[in-house]
Formats: structure tokens, sequence, C-alpha cells
């Protein structure tokens, strides 16, 4: 009987799976152990990733920390100092730092992930290393029954039936129902072919693994699964696990500019950086500070500040109460500090100093803060204000050098004070040539006032002076006061007088108080009064003695100066000296002077 | 500051403009001289006819960013402010 050749091959395959050694119990056996070891790589492996997770919630926790640090150094140094002397790349730090934590929180995310599969490879391991012992036992059981069958079939036992045939089979399962079928002939009637199936196996030659391997094709489903592969394909290296070194990151991100193997790389960061900074500032001023594109052009050394920087100036301003959007874009380069500090002097004295003021005063921070204050503290000293007609200080005047502001305070009070008093910005001018201009028409009888107290324009202009009066009138036209100093050491007694009050003027010694005490007050008091009781016009400002303007401040000043010094000197020194050093006068007109003071004075003077 | 020259100020306005500021703002002036000179031409430009006397007594405020500068004159009304200037540069100090 031909039992065909698919029945044939699943007699073989029963009856290998007859050994002891058959490939299921050598395969479950197999699973077991790789179970085990399965089991046992998962573990160790995520005790080496939960380690190396902690050490990256160390270092990322750590590099936060000191990347909040850095930033906050680096701010708090930009506040101070000054961003382009920051001794490290803060950009550059930061970057790294994001960088760096960016990496660690993937690999530990990929670490999370093969724990998690570990840990499902180690459950099911766990499962085939206890279920093997009960599978074990339970094919080899299976076993014996198949052999017991298949001995008694052989041996033409009679309860071989198709029920007791099929019930074994069936426990393998390995065989479907249909190939079941196909074999109970040939194994209640060996002759018919399990007979031949046995020996076949033995005389052919054909060895357990090749029947078994065909049995477990069909017995695929009894197999015991493997434990997930992609334990092993998860496996890190030392690398990986290497420890976060912060300095060798810092190092890198200081070096880029040197470090050669990168330096197709790092060079291209820095001018990123760089541009990226001149871009954020150009925009923050454009954003806050309203300015123009046309105002940076003309301007451009506002490129060279840093953010910090900008942002420094903003805050002073705005601590000052001064409106940042103001200022002009020199005054931030020259230095907001400086442009603060001459606010607060001017207003120390008195004056109101708006933003539309500083607006349109922009060289604040040019003018040195001495002078500013020196100037202030001579218009006090004169009663002088710089407050104009607007209501606004006239802060042009203090640019200007304190010794020439008071030269031209001298010069215009002995000819008109008011050129002063009624428009302060007149202080700020070079006056030589309109207080000349103002002389001639004084001498001439010419109006030059016009009805609101201001002069006349042909007194600013020379030319128009000269188209109206037709002669040139300049500051040459003015006696000369060195004339008048070396007139006066010529009349004096003691020239010591002279030289002393030189000293004075220049050495700004003017703009300190004079101390006198008991008897210096008196000798200070009996000449003054002898000096103003003379003047044939009451003015606190000036005394006018023989048709000639003094002016009171100056006198006042040169003869404390030279009574405190205790130089020797007789009353009528002291007088000639403190009413005539600086003098634009004509030398000339002293007799006649000294005459008005004292007609004795002037007998002696005569005799001599 | 004779680049003002440039801009058809005769001798006697630049002297003028000299006289009328102290030596720090001729120096400043001098030293933002294109920015000055960008400023009075925007003066020209607007139709303000006498830029000229409003820098020999106001060169200060030419020391000013350009877009402040402008938005002094251009904040009023074109017609009404050119007729005040034209008659009395003194309205800077009011604008």
């Amino acid at each position: 009987m031909n039992i065909g050749y698919k029945a044939e091959t699943d007699l073989h395959k029963l009856v290998s799976l007859t050994r002891e050694d058959n490939e299921i119990i050598t395969e479950i056996k197999a699973s077991e152990k790789e179970a085990v070891d399965t089991k046992k790589q998962a573990e160790t492996e995520n005790v080496d990733f939960n380690a190396r997770v902690a050490e990256i919630d160390e270092n990322v926790k750590g590099l936060l920390g000191f990347n909040e640090s850095i930033i906050k150094i680096g701010k708090d140094y930009i506040n101070v100092i000054d961003t382009n002397k920051l001794p490290f790349d803060m950009p550059s730090i930061t970057q790294a730092a994001k960088i760096i934590v960016e990496n660690e929180e993937a690999e530990k995310k990929d670490l999370l992930n093969k724990i998690e599969d570990n840990t499902k490879a180690i459950e099911e391991a766990k499962n085939i290393i206890s279920e093997a012992p009960l599978r074990l036992k339970q094919e080899e059981t299976i076993r014996k029954e198949l052999k017991t069958l298949l001995d008694r079939a052989l041996s033409g036992a009679d309860d071989v039936d198709k029920r007791r045939i099929r019930e074994t089979l069936s426990k393998l399962n390995v065989f479907s129902e249909e190939e079941i079928e196909a074999m109970l002939l040939p194994i209640m009637f060996p002759e018919q072919g399990l007979k031949a199936a046995v020996e076949s196996f033995v005389e052919k030659g054909k060895t357990t693994s090749d029947m078994v391997k065909d049995a477990l094709e069909f017995g695929a489903k009894k197999v015991a699964k493997k434990p997930a592969s992609t334990v092993k394909k998860t496996s890190t290296t030392k690398a990986a696990t290497k420890a976060f070194d912060l300095d060798a990151h810092l190092n890198a991100a200081r070096n880029t500019k040197k470090e050669e193997p990168k330096k197709s790389d790092e060079p291209k960061k820095v001018v990123k950086t760089e541009k990226v900074v001149k871009e954020s500032i150009e925009d923050f001023l454009k954003q806050n500070l309203d300015v123009t594109d046309e105002d940076i052009k003309f301007t451009p050394a506002i490129l060279n500040m840093s953010l910090g920087e900008v942002k420094e100036a903003i805050k002073l301003c705005q601590e000052n109460g001064i409106d940042p959007k103001e200022v002009s874009l020199k005054e931030f380069v020259n230095g907001i500090k400086k442009l603060v500090e001459n606010v607060k002097t001017i207003k120390k004295y008195g004056y109101e100093v708006n933003d539309m003021l500083i607006a349109k005063n922009p060289y604040l921070t040019v003018i040195p803060n001495e002078r500013v204050s020196n100037d202030l503290e001579l218009l006090a000293q004169r009663g002088m204000s710089l407050v104009r007609y607007t209501g606004n200080p006239a802060l042009i005047v203090v640019s200007r050098e304190t010794n020439k502001l008071e030269s031209a305070i001298h010069l215009i009070e002995t000819i008109d004070e008011n050129y002063f008093r009624i428009d302060p910005v007149n202080m700020a001018k070079i006056i030589g040539g309109p207080a000349a201009r103002m002389n001639y028409c004084q001498e001439n009888g010419i109006n030059y006032i016009k009805a609101d107290g201001t002069v006349e324009s042909f007194i600013e202009s020379a030319k128009e002076f000269k188209e109206l009066f037709g002669i040139d009138i300049d500051s040459k036209s003015l006696p000369s006061a060195k004339k008048c100093n070396e007139a006066l050491i010529e009349m004096v007694e003691n020239p010591d007088v002279v030289m002393a009050l030189s000293d004075f003027w220049k050495s700004g010694k003017y703009l300190e108080s004079i101390e006198l005490d008991q008897e210096q007050m008196e000798r200070f008091m009996k000449i003054f009064n002898n000096i103003k009781a003379k003047s044939t016009v009451a003015s606190n400002s000036v005394v006018v003695i023989a048709g000639k303007k003094f002016g009171i401040f100056n006198i006042q000043k040169n003869l404390s100066w030279l009574i405190s010094k205790k130089i020797e000197a007789s009353d009528n020194d002291l007088i000639n000296a403190s009413m005539w050093y600086g003098e634009h006068k004509n030398p000339e007109s002293i007799k006649e002077v000294n005459i008005a003071l004292d007609p004795n004075t002037m007998s002696m003077s005569l005799a001599a | 500051m004779n680049f003002l020259e440039e801009l058809n100020f005769s001798e006697d306005e630049i002297k003028q403009a000299e006289n009328n500021v102290t030596d720090l703002l001729i120096k400043e002036l001098i030293s933002a001289k294109d920015l000055v000179i960008h400023n009075l031409k925007f003066l020209q430009e607007y139709g303000i006819d006498n830029y000229k006397q409003i820098y020999i007594n106001y060169s200060r405020l030419f020391l000013m960013d350009p877009s402040k500068f402008q938005k002094i004159f251009t904040k009023y009304e074109k017609n009404s402010l050119l007729e005040k200037l034209n008659s009395n540069i003194d309205v800077v100090e009011f604008l």
C-alpha cells in the first residue's frame, strides 16, 4: 500500500519524536538556557543603563545650573563692565550648554527605551525559565506515551486503535488532524508504513536532526518563543557612558578660534555670533529708541557698543529721569554717565533740564563736569542766570571755558551788561566784536537796542555794521587789557599788587571764597565805600566814575584778594589795581578817574 | 567751519556761526560735519529759506540724530511752520 510521500514523511517525524533528545525537548532546553542568558544580560545592562540615566540627570542638572550661573555672571559683567571685555565667549558657552543638554536628554530617552525593552525581555525570559521544567515534563510524558504507542503498534498489540492514536498524536501538537488521519492506518498496521519509517530512519542513516527539522516546521507553535532580540542590539559602548567633562566643553567653547581641527566650522560660528549681536543691537535700538538706519549711519560707533552697554545706558537715563529716546546716539557713544553727571550739576544750580532740552543740546557728554560746575559757580557768584526768555537755560554757555566766560562777563559788564542778562545765550559767544561795536555806538550816540531789549543785528555782524556806518569795528577796536595792565604796573608804587592779581585770575582762585579778618574787613570796607561813593550811577553791578564803568564784582574780588594777601601797598595802589586790572580801557583815562576819586591823589600824581 | 561753503554760506556768515558758539561746539560741529551738512540739507529741501540763520544761531541742533532733528520740524503743519520760521528763526526755540 502506498501511503504517500507526505504521510511517509510525517511518520518519520513521528518516529524521531520518540527519542529522549528529540528536538522539541532540545529546543525547550535551549530556550530555557537562552532565557537565562538573556535575563542575565538584560539585568546587567539595565544596571548600567540606570546608572547612566542617573549620571545624565546629574549632568543636566549641573549644566543647567552652570548655564544659569554663567548667564547671570555675564549679565552682571555686562552691566558693570563691558561685554567686549568678557573673559569668556558667553554665547558659545550657552549654545554649547544647550547642545550638550539636548544630547544628554536624547541619550537618556534612548536609554529609557532600552531599559523598557530589557525589562520586557527579562519578564519573558522569566516566564520561559519558569515554564521550562513543566513543559519538559509534559513533553517527556508525551514522548513516552508516543514511544509506548508506537512500540505497541510495532508489536501488534490490540489496544492500538484509532482513538488512542488520535489522542496521543494530538498531544504532540505537531500534526494537523488531516495529517493525523493520514497516519492512522500506517500505525495500526505497521507493515503499511510505520515499520518502514522506523527501518528507514535507522537503515538509511537519516539523522535525528533531519527528521526533527521537518517535524519542527509543523510544530513551530509548540516551540517556545525567544526573548526579545532587541536586548542584544541595544548594547551601549563605554564611550556612551563616559562622564560629561564640563571643563573640556568650556575649553572648546573658549578656543573655537584657535582649535585648528575645528577651523572650518568654529570660526563661522563666531562670525555668526558677532553678526547676530550687532544685528540685535541695531534691532534693539530701532525697537526701543526709535532709531533709524540714517541715525546709525551718522553715528556708526554705536554698533561698537555691546547690547549690555546700551541697555545699561538706557537704564541710567531712566533712573535719572531722562527719556533715552530723546538722547542722540552720539551721546550714548560718548557716555551717558557724563550726560547724567552734567545734568545733575546743572540741576544742582537750580535749573530745569527737561528731555527736549537734552535732545536739543546733544553735546553735554563732551563737556568736562569741572567746567560745567565752575561756569555755574561763576554765574552764581555774579548773580547771573542762564535762563532765557523761553524759560529754558542756555546750556551752551556751560561748554565755555571758565576763564573765557569770566573775561567775557568782565568785558561786557563795563560796556552793556544787559547783553548777557537779556539773553544769556550771548555768554557763549565770542563777544569782542559785538562789545566793540556797542562801545562805538555808545560813544557815537547810536542806538543799538531794539524794543525788546535785544541788540540790533549790526552789533552781531561786522559786515552789516560796516555797510551801515562805513567803519570796520571788531575786537581789535577795543583798548587792550594787556596795555592797561602794563600802564598799571608803571603807575603803582608796589607792582606786586598787579602781579598778585595776575596770579589770582589766571589760577582760577577767583571762584574760591576769600576770608578776611576784622582788620582786613575794615580796610576793605573803607576803600570800597570810597570808590562806590564817587560813582555817578547807583547800581549794584557797576560804578561809574569820570564816565567810565567798572564792574563792582571785579573790584570787590581784587580788593579783598590783595588785602587778604597782606601785600604792603597803599590804599591808592589797592584802589588802582582793584579797578583797573584787566580792564579794556584806555590807560590815559586812569588819571581822569583818579582825580574823580581823590583830587589830592591827582595833585600828588601830577606833582610826581 | 569752512565745510559750510558748500551750502552757500558766505565768509561773514561762517564767521558769525563760529563767533556764536564756544570752541568746544565748533570742534564738535567740525568733527560731525557730515551729520551737520545732512541736517542742513534737510532744511534746504524742506523749504526753509533762512536755514543759514537757523544754523548761525542754533548750530547745536545740527548735532542731533537726523530722525530727531527732522521730527522737530515735521511734527507741525508744514506751510504754517515755514511761514513762521521764515519770519522769525527764534521760533526754533519753541519747536
